[in-house]
C-alpha cells in the first residue's frame, strides 16, 4: 500500500529526515501562497498521483500536453499557472499501467540545486527472502543482502565507503541510511526508497522524493497511516475488495474469474489463455470467505461493462463450497442479466454447493472438472460475442 | 534443518489455540484421522481439558509433560508471532503456522528465530502436512488425499488440492503432502522436504506445485541436481501466461515479477532434469507418465 508524496513527506519530516520546504495545494491560489511562504526564486510543482516516475509521465489533455508530472517555475504566478493546468487533468506515467489518474492536488516545493545526486533503498526481497539494501551514486550501483539485523553502524560505514563518500559527507550519508533503516523498521515497510537525494549547492543533503510501501497486513498497528490510504478515481474496485477482504486484479480480457487462492487463480488464468480466452479480472476470495464477500466480489466484477462471462473455480479445502454457492446465488439474483456463468466446484461440500445452484433454477453451467469449465466458458463467451 | 524425516501416527502433537473455533474443529478432524494430539494450549485459564486432551496455559508447561514433536498453531494474524515464538523457544522441532495475513515483518522475525533455534517452521498461511493414513498436522482436508506413492510439496493450498484430485483421477495417490503457504515470505523452502522425499521409501515420484513469485524453485532445482538420489521430480509453476504482463496478483504487495527470474527457474529446473508441466490440467497425467 502506498500513500501520496505529500503524506510521505510529512512522515519523513516527523522522523528527522531532511526534506525541501513544501506544502499541499488544492487550488492555484493556494499554490501561489505556498510558493510565497516558502520564499526564494524557484519552485517545483508536483502532481499528486500514485506513481513514483512522474517525470516520465504526461497529461492526456492537449491544454497540459507539454507538462510532465514535475514542473519548475520561477515565479509564484507561474506556480499558480502550472497548478491551474494540472488540476482536473488526466495524468499517465509508465508505472501506472495504462490507468490515468485525475490530478486533484499538487505539492509545491522549493527548488533545490544539487552538486551530486544519489538513491538509497531498503526492501524485503521476495526472491532471496531477505532484506536488500541498494545504493546508486555516481553511476555506481551496489546491493547488499542483510542477514544481520539490526543494521550496525559498522555496516553502514562500509556501505558509505563503497559509495565513495568521505569525511563530513560520509557522516551525513551514514545518518541518512540510519534514518532509512529506522523508518523501515518503525513502519514495518515492505520498502523504503529515498530517490533522489541531493547534495545541495549550499551544503547538506536533502531527500527530494521518497516512497514507502506499507504492508496492508500490518496496517492494524498503524491506524494513522491506514487513515492516509486513498484510492484514486478509477481504482474504486480495489477499495471495495480491500473492505470485503478479497483481492481484485484487473487484466484486459472479457471473462471475470472468481477463485479461492492465488495459485488456483493463476492456474485458471493460464488455462483460459491457453484455450484462447482472455481474463478481465481475477477475484481471489481467499480461504474462508463469507457469503457476503463472494456476493460482493461478483457484483463488483459484473459492474464492469467489458465482462462477457463469469467463471467461478473453487477447490474447497477449508473453503466450503456451499458458502460459495450461497454467495453466487445472492449476487446472480441481482446482476446475472443473461451473461454466461460457469461454476466449477470440487472439494469440501461441493455436492451441497452444486445442489444449491441447481435448485436455484438459474442458468448456471455447473462442472466438476477445471478444464471442462474453462472450455465451456470460452465457448459460451464466443457465442455471445 | 538437515535430515527432515516425516512424522508418523506415533508422533506426539501439540495444538496451540485448541479451544479457538478453528482449533477445535481441526483438532477433532485430526484426531478422527488418527493424529496423536497429546496436549493443547489455551489462553482461557479455566480450561484444563478439551476433547479429553489436557490443556495448558503455556507451551513450556505442555512440553515439560508431553514432549510433543510437532506444534500446530491456530491463532489470529496479530497473535501469530507470539505463538510461533513460544513454540520455537520451547524447541519443538516442527511447527505449523496456519494463520493468514501475518504481517511480513513478523514473518521475518519468525524465520530468524526458527533458524537460530534450528526448528522447521511451515507457514504462515499453511494448511500443514498430511502423511497419508498416518497423521494430519494442520487444517488440510486430509480425507481428500488418497493413499499412494507421490510426494507433494506446494505453495498455494487450493492448487495442491487440485493436483491431488488429478492424481486420484489418474489412478494415483499421495504419500505425504505439504503446503509451504502462499505468502510471499515463508518459514521453510522446498529443499528440506525434497531431500526427505528422496529418502522416503513410500515415495516414488515428487510433484512440486510452485509459485510464479520468488525463487524457491531455483534452490529446489540446484538441490535436486546435486542430489545423488534420484526420483522423478515434476514441477508445475502457475501464472506463466502472465509473465509478459506486469500485473501479476500477489498478496497486494505490488511486487512485479521480473521475466528473467521465471526464465532462470525454468532453465535451472530443466538443467537439473526435472519435468516441467506445461498446463495446469496436465499435473496428474505428467506424474502418471513418469511412474509407468
Amino acid at each position: 500500500m502506498e500513500i501520496y508524496e505529500s503524506y510521505v513527506k510529512q512522515i519523513l519530516k516527523k522522523n528527522g529526515v531532511p526534506i525541501p520546504k513544501g506544502g499541499i495545494a488544492y487550488t492555484p491560489e493556494e499554490a501561489c501562497r505556498i510558493a510565497e511562504e516558502i520564499g526564494g526564486n524557484a519552485w517545483v510543482v508536483k502532481a499528486q498521483v500514485m506513481s513514483f516516475d512522474r517525470y516520465k509521465g504526461k497529461f492526456q489533455e492537449e491544454a497540459a500536453q507539454e507538462l510532465s508530472g514535475i514542473v519548475w517555475a520561477n515565479a509564484p504566478q507561474a506556480v499558480a499557472g502550472i497548478t491551474e493546468q494540472m488540476l482536473g487533468r488526466h495524468f499517465l506515467s509508465p508505472e501506472m499501467q495504462g490507468v490515468p489518474q485525475i490530478v486533484e492536488r499538487v505539492y509545491v516545493e522549493e527548488a533545490c540545486h544539487a552538486t551530486a545526486e544519489m538513491r538509497l533503498s531498503l526492501r524485503i526481497d521476495f526472491v532471496s527472502q531477505n532484506l536488500v539494501l541498494a545504493t546508486e551514486f555516481d553511476g555506481q550501483q551496489h546491493s547488499y543482502t542483510l542477514t544481520q539485523k539490526p543494521l550496525s553502524m559498522k555496516q553502514i560505514q562500509s556501505v558509505v565507503r563503497d559509495m565513495g563518500w568521505r569525511d563530513g559527507d560520509a557522516k551525513e550519508v551514514a545518518e541518512l541510511l540510519q534514518k532509512l533503516y529506522a523508518l523501515f523498521v518503525k513502519y514495518e515497510a515492505i520498502a523504503v526508497e529515498f530517490s533522489p537525494v541531493f547534495k545541495l549547492l549550499q551544503g547538506g543533503f536533502s531527500v527530494l522524493n521518497a516512497r514507502i510501501i506499507f504492508d496492508t497486513d500490518s496496517l492494524f498497528r498503524y491506524p494513522d497511516v491506514a487513515a492516509l490510504q486513498e484510492f484514486p478515481r478509477g481504482r474504486e474496485r480495489e477499495a471495495a475488495a480491500q473492505k470485503y477482504n478479497f483481492r481484485y486484479t484487473q487484466l484486459d480480457g472479457n471473462i471475470a474469474c472468481l477463485v479461492n487462492g492465488v495459485g488456483l487463480g493463476l492456474a485458471t488464468i493460464d488455462m483460459i489463455h491457453a484455450k484462447g480466452g482472455r481474463v478481465a479480472c481475477l477475484l481471489d476470495v481467499g480461504t474462508e470467505p463469507t457469503k457476503e464477500a463472494v456476493s460482493k466480489a461478483l457484483r463488483l466484477a459484473l459492474s464492469e461493462p467489458s465482462i462477457d462471462g463469469v467463471l467461478v473455480n473453487i477447490y474447497g479445502g477449508i473453503t466450503r463450497c456451499d458458502t460459495i454457492a450461497e454467495g453466487i446465488i445472492s449476487a446472480a439474483h441481482e446482476v446475472l442479466a443473461g451473461l454466461p456463468f460457469v461454476v466449477r466446484m470440487a472439494g469440501t461440500n461441493a455436492h451441497i454447493g452444486r445442489r444449491l445452484l441447481f435448485e436455484s433454477r438459474m442458468p448456471f453451467v455447473v462442472s466438476e472438472q477445471m478444464d471442462d469449465a474453462v472450455t465451456e466458458i470460452i465457448h459460451e463467451v464466443q457465442e455471445v460475442a | 534443518m538437515s535430515g527432515f524425516v516425516f512424522p508418523t501416527k506415533e508422533t506426539p502433537i501439540l495444538c496451540q489455540g485448541i479451544t479457538s473455533e478453528m482449533g477445535a474443529v481441526h483438532t477433532e478432524r485430526a484426531i478422527a484421522y488418527g493424529s496423536r494430539i497429546v496436549a493443547g494450549t489455551s489462553r482461557d485459564k479455566r480450561i484444563r481439558q478439551f476433547l479429553d486432551i489436557p490443556v495448558y496455559q503455556t507451551v513450556k508447561a505442555a512440553v515439560r509433560r508431553h514432549k510433543p514433536k510437532i506444534s500446530v498453531i491456530f491463532s489470529t494474524p496479530r497473535r501469530a508471532l507470539a505463538d510461533v515464538e513460544e513454540a520455537i523457544k520451547a524447541r519443538i522441532p516442527l511447527i505449523v503456522c496456519t494463520a493468514e495475513h501475518v504481517p511480513l515483518h513478523d514473518t521475518l522475525k519468525m524465520k530468524e528465530l526458527a533458524q537460530k533455534y534450528q526448528v522447521t517452521l511451515i507457514g504462515p498461511s499453511s494448511p500443514g502436512i498430511v502423511v497419508v493414513d498416518q497423521l494430519l498436522a494442520g487444517n488440510a482436508p486430509a480425507h481428500l488425499f488418497p493413499k499412494g506413492n507421490v510426494g507433494i510439496i506446494g505453495r498455494s493450498s487450493s492448487l495442491v488440492y487440485e493436483a491431488v484430485q488429478q492424481l486420484r483421477q489418474a489412478g494415483l495417490g499421495v504419500s505425504t503432502g505439504i503446503c509451504l503457504g502462499a505468502a510471499p515470505l515463508v518459514g521453510t523452502s522446498f529443499k528440506p522436504f525434497l531431500e526427505a522425499f528422496l529418502k522416503d521409501r513410500q515415495t516414488k515420484a515428487i510433484l512440486v506445485v510452485g509459485q510464479i513469485h520468488g525463487a524457491l524453485e531455483c534452490e529446489l532445482a540446484e538441490a535436486y541436481r546435486k542430489s545423488r538420489r534420484k526420483k522423478p521430480l515434476i514441477v508445475y509453476i502457475p501464472g506463466i501466461s502472465l509473465v509478459s504482463s506486469s500485473k501479476i496478483p500477489l498478496m497486494g504487495t505490488k511486487t512485479l515479477v521480473p521475466a528473467e527470474i521465471i526464465k532462470e527457474k525454468q532453465a535451472l529446473l530443466k538443467k537439473a532434469k526435472a519435468i516441467l508441466v506445461s498446463a495446469p490440467e496436465l499435473m496428474g497425467q505428467t506424474v502418471a507418465e513418469q511412474l509407468k
